[in-house]
């Protein structure tokens, strides 16, 4: 697959590369919001793996962006959060667009196993 | 963040906000709130009073002078009667006195004239004894005439009756008698000024008619008679009179004739001095002011004609007396409104400060609700920025927690490199006490949102079936390969509706603790969940080796462990009961621990099942 990983926080972007790597996907690695949007402009991934909670530009900003420019049905978003959001938050994310939203931390496995479902069968 | 934050700042240094307090607890310590209810209330009583006072000022003015208006009126006709009475007495006397002048043997010339003595002070008493008894007969008349008499022309006494009276005259001649000048001068009927009686007794006036001859019109002499002016005070005194009022009959010499004060005894002779020539207005009764010894009176009069003079009568009355009624009313009228404003202006007084209070009380009421506001609003903002608080240092807690276990997975499963059996033990330890300390975190985050009630529950109808299901696929292999046998035992096809994610905490957690407690081998934890009316009635039981009694009461206490040693020996934090407790009672269920200390514990819940109309809400 190839995965778009977008968060904030280095230490989380690069563990996750190099697991998602070892275990042979492609991996595309944004530190902020707007860097997400520009690569999404140029490539074509199976699923953005979305932090919510990011600085300036929140990976909610993110999906409302997509959303106002009618792009959201293109991608297959996965959000995670460390927080517990209310189920409302949740289900308005949903609505917007948004596949899933899953809990930090998050086990590698488990994680994989659930984003081979958006596998794009070429 | 930002954005409260900059509320926050408004609030506190908003200099309007704090002016106002300063203001008021300035007023505070001042006497009186000049606001506008207290200038409105003092406006309105003070009007009020100015009306009331004023309607009553015009109102006794009126009738004040309605009073005095009458007072004067039966003044008035009080002169009136008393004029018209003299008056009336005078021309009846003088009508008889006439009369009789005009008779036979009255008009006979004095024949016997030459008999007059000045040892008898006229003609012997049985002289003419014709004249005599006519004017003898008079006496009966009542017509108070102290003596009658007839003198010559030249003034001499002819006689006089009673003739007791004629022997004591003091002379014969009483030419210089005022009777005498004018009855000589006018030719007619005259009457005099007010003197002395000859007797010295009495005030008379004296009547004087001239007498002529028939033939050829020569006087023979005068016919006078003296009225007793005593008679004619008397009958004045018993008049009805005011206080301190008294009539007088002035003559045209300003000689008192007759004064309602005088006694008969007093015989002198009083000038009236006053002038009351320019306020004779001819023939009506005047009513003037003018002050006597100092006094203002009021003095009624009226002239009358007597003979060929006026006379005046009057009664004088000092004006307090006169007026005295009126000046009552006043009086009273005053004392009214001197009451209705002291009235008016002590309630004003005791209002204005039950007002002043009550605004004095409203200020500090409303300044300490903006305080409390004040106060409020920054617990408030304190409130959420703990919460703000706690809810970043979890976040921030978890953050770690993903590199950590992440690196921990790649390097058990040598996706970094072959690892020797004693460094995955070292990868296996980071990764327990990680997990450990993800559980802690997630464990205080619970704790907070259940006190702050925070915690969001998302209700839906639950299968039980499906609910158990997933607590057997989860434990049932894992713990069978422990050695412990997981059984449950459930009616099939109850609903409830509840929170899924928390009841499944609640589960994970008394499990969790029966599988630290039971034996290696031999342990059994079995969960039985039956209905009973309309409640779900569960048990988690295990044979681990319980709790003894003494350690149960504060179990579901926050931090409460049976053991400290068997904290540090079996880990948890003693949080998850209280959790458990607290999710329950939020959910609307119940759950209790039962233990004999010795052959286990069992854990007993339960729930409501809801009927199918409240599934749909």
């Amino acid at each position: 697959m190839n995965l778009l990983l977008v968060d904030d926080n280095k230490e989380i972007t690069k563990i996750m590369a190099k697991y998602f790597i070892k275990k042979g996907h492609l991996c595309t690695v944004a530190n902020d919001g707007h860097n997400a949007l520009e690569i999404l402009q140029g490539q074509k991934f199976d699923v953005m793996l979305l932090d919510l909670a990011m600085p300036e530009f929140s990976g909610r900003d993110v999906v409302m962006h997509l959303k106002n420019n009618g792009k959201i049905s293109d991608y297959n978003i996965v959000c995670l959060t460390a927080s517990s959001p209310s189920s409302e938050y949740e289900d308005e994310l949903k609505l917007m667009g948004v596949k899933a939203i899953l809990k930090k931390p998050i086990d590698p496995d488990a994680l994989l196993d659930f984003l081979n479902q958006f596998q794009i069968k070429s | 963040m930002s954005v409260l934050k900059a509320k926050k700042d408004v609030k506190t240094t908003d200099p309007k906000y704090n002016q106002y307090i300063i203001f008021s607890s300035n007023s505070c310590n001042c006497g009186l709130y000049l606001n506008r209810e207290i200038a409105l209330t003092i406006i309105i009583l003070v009007s009020t009073t100015a009306l009331i006072v004023g309607l009553l000022y015009i109102y006794t003015s009126n009738e004040i002078q309605r009073m005095n208006d009458e007072i004067a009126k039966t003044k008035i006709n009080e002169v009136q009667a008393l004029s018209s009475r003299f008056a009336l007495r005078l021309q009846y006397v003088t009508g008889l006195m006439e009369l009789v002048s005009q008779t036979f043997p009255v008009t006979k010339p004095p024949i016997y004239s030459n008999l007059i003595s000045d040892h008898l002070k006229g003609i012997p008493q049985d002289t003419d004894t014709e004249k005599r008894e006519i004017v003898r007969n008079m006496f009966d008349k009542k017509l108070d005439l102290e003596y009658i008499f007839y003198t010559m022309p030249n003034g001499d006494i002819y006689f006089l009756e009673p003739f007791s009276s004629q022997v004591k005259l003091s002379q014969l001649n009483f030419a210089f008698r005022d009777w005498y000048l004018g009855a000589m001068s006018t030719g007619s009927t005259y009457v005099s000024e007010v003197y002395v009686s000859a007797n010295e007794k009495h005030n008379v006036i004296a009547i004087a008619v001239p007498i002529y001859n028939n033939v050829n019109q020569t006087l023979n002499g005068i016919f006078v008679g003296a009225l007793d002016l005593g008679a004619v005070q008397r009958s004045l005194s018993q008049i009805d009179r005011g206080q301190n009022e008294y009539f007088l009959i002035v003559d045209h010499n300003n000689n008192i004739v007759v004064d309602s004060r005088k006694s008969e005894s007093d015989i002198e002779i009083k000038k009236f001095t006053l002038d009351l020539s320019e306020h004779s207005q001819g023939n009506k009764v005047n009513i003037i002011t003018k002050a006597i010894d100092g006094q203002d009176n009021l003095i009624a009069f009226k002239t009358i004609s007597v003979g060929i003079h006026e006379w005046t009568v009057m009664s004088i009355q000092p004006h307090g007396d006169a007026f005295v009624s009126s000046a009552a009313l006043r009086n009273e009228t005053l004392g009214i409104m001197i009451t209705i404003v002291i009235i008016t202006s002590t309630s004003g007084f005791f209002m204005i400060r039950k007002i002043n209070t009550n605004l004095r009380l409203s200020n500090r009421l409303k300044q300490n609700n903006s305080e409390l506001e004040l106060k409020t609003e920054q617990i408030k903002q304190i409130d959420i920025q703990k919460d703000e608080f706690s809810a970043m240092v979890t976040h921030e807690l978890k953050t770690p927690l993903m590199p950590i276990l992440w690196n921990c997975n790649l390097l058990k499963k040598g996706m970094a490199g072959d690892l020797n059996a004693e460094q995955i033990e070292s990868i296996l330890s980071v990764e327990k006490n990680t997990k450990q300390l993800e559980s802690l975190i997630n464990d205080i985050m619970d704790v907070r949102k259940l006190e702050l009630d925070k915690m969001r529950f998302n209700l839906e109808s639950i299968s039980i079936d499906e609910f158990f299901s997933n607590l057997d696929s989860t434990y049932k292999n894992v713990l069978a390969d422990k050695g412990v046998s997981f059984k449950t035992r459930y009616q099939s096809g109850i609903i409830i509706y509840t929170d899924k994610t928390r009841l499944r905490q609640v589960f994970d957690n008394v499990i969790g603790n029966s599988i630290k407690f039971v034996p290696q081998g031999t342990g059994i934890i079995e969960i039985v969940a039956v209905k009973k009316e309309n409640e779900l009635v569960i048990s988690i039981k295990d044979n681990g080796q319980g709790i003894p009694l003494e350690k149960q009461k504060g179990l579901f206490q926050k931090f409460y462990q049976v053991d400290t040693s068997e904290r540090r020996k079996t880990g948890g934090t003693g949080l998850g009961l209280a959790i458990s407790k607290k999710i329950m009672d939020k959910l609307g269920g119940t759950i209790r621990l039962e233990s004999d200390g010795k052959t286990g514990t069992t854990i007993h819940l339960t729930l409501q099942i809801v009927n199918q109309s409240v599934k749909n809400k």
